[in-house]
């Protein structure tokens, strides 16, 4: 039963793997195209230092791209799916933040902090369900249906090979 | 800690490192691209919160029994000097100014639905200071619809100064 559990949550990995990728690759690309407009958002929290904030907006849109685009090809999947996770929890405390404060703002998470709806308890809870897809990845993921899996399986057959000629 | 643990934490780091340095070299090469330090503080610009109470609209011809009800004239003072509902009180509606606390303090231990407030039409100052009213813990405030010029075409009675014009 336990076994056929965990085959059934290695399955689901993928889907919640890929989806997560394409989730994070949508947020990065305003990010990355509106350097200025993200910072804003960034700054709008007021968590931040100001001579911290033009760094965070200008490197976390290209962290979420590259860990995006290694969770969809599954490579060092289990890396990718903990940093994706920690930037969850950070956004997740970030929001919680802007919540006490009563803060009347839009998350900045897909667009700038003018767009969008003002950011509420929903908002919290749909990154939490992002921060559990992540942590599922990270926990039932192998990789076995990726670029690590068949980095994998090409490195055994290598191995074999070379083990047979000798 | 697990080998295993070590080898994902490391990895994880590669990750954020390289994002760090394409990050870094992009803003860097394009000609958009932000300081990478920035020393003054950012001009933030958040909406102010929304009154979520409402008052209630009244028309003119459905005011009854008006002896126990006050009147609160959210216009500016110029007008309401020029002329006014007799009786009623002043209270400019300021955007930028919660109505003073003392003042709100009396019209709550009035009770409640006596409160009505007549603004203009312009800038709909009846309908936001009673919400603002409402907002402050006044019970059952109302305002009447289409202001002071709706009571003045209801042909309703009204108080004008001497020395105006």
């Amino acid at each position: 039963m336990i076994q056929k559990l965990r085959t059934l949550a290695l399955y689901l990995a993928v889907p919640i793997r890929i989806y997560l990728g394409v989730v994070f690759i949508a947020a990065c690309l305003y990010k990355i195209s509106q350097p200025h407009e993200f910072a804003l958002s960034i700054a709008t929290y007021g968590i931040l230092p100001t001579e911290l904030v033009n760094p965070m907006a200008i490197m976390l849109p290209w962290i979420e791209l590259v860990c995006g685009l290694t969770l969809i090809f599954g490579l060092w999947t289990k890396a990718s799916a903990l940093a994706i996770s920690g930037m969850m929890i950070m956004f997740i405390t970030a929001l919680l933040i802007a919540l006490s404060k009563h803060l009347h703002m839009s998350c900045g998470c897909f667009a700038s902090a003018e767009a969008g709806d003002d950011i509420n308890y929903l908002t919290v809870v749909r990154d939490s369900l992002w921060l559990a897809g992540g942590m599922f990845v990270l926990w039932f993921d192998d990789g076995r249906w990726g670029m690590d899996g068949l980095l994998r399986r090409y490195f055994q057959k290598k191995a074999s090979k070379n083990a047979i000629s000798v | 800690m697990s080998s295993k643990v070590t080898k994902t934490l490391g990895r994880s780091l590669v990750l954020a490192s390289i994002g760090c340095i394409i990050g870094l070299a992009f803003n860097f090469a394009r000609p958009e691209g932000i300081k990478f330090v920035r020393s003054a503080p950012y001009n933030i610009y958040v909406p102010c919160p929304m009154m979520s109470k409402e008052a209630k609209p009244i028309e003119v011809q459905d005011l009854e029994g008006t002896e126990d009800l006050i009147f609160i004239d959210a216009r500016p003072k110029a007008d309401y000097d020029r002329e006014r509902i007799s009786g009623s009180r002043s209270l400019p509606f300021n955007p930028l100014k919660s109505p003073p606390k003392d003042t709100v303090e009396k019209l709550k231990a009035l009770g409640p639905n006596r409160i009505v407030v007549i603004g203009d039409t312009d800038i709909d100052s009846g309908r936001l200071l009673a919400a603002e009213l409402s907002e402050a813990g006044c019970l059952g405030v109302r305002y009447i619809k289409g202001g002071f010029p709706a009571w003045k075409n209801a042909g309703k009675k009204i108080e004008r100064s001497e020395a105006g014009p």
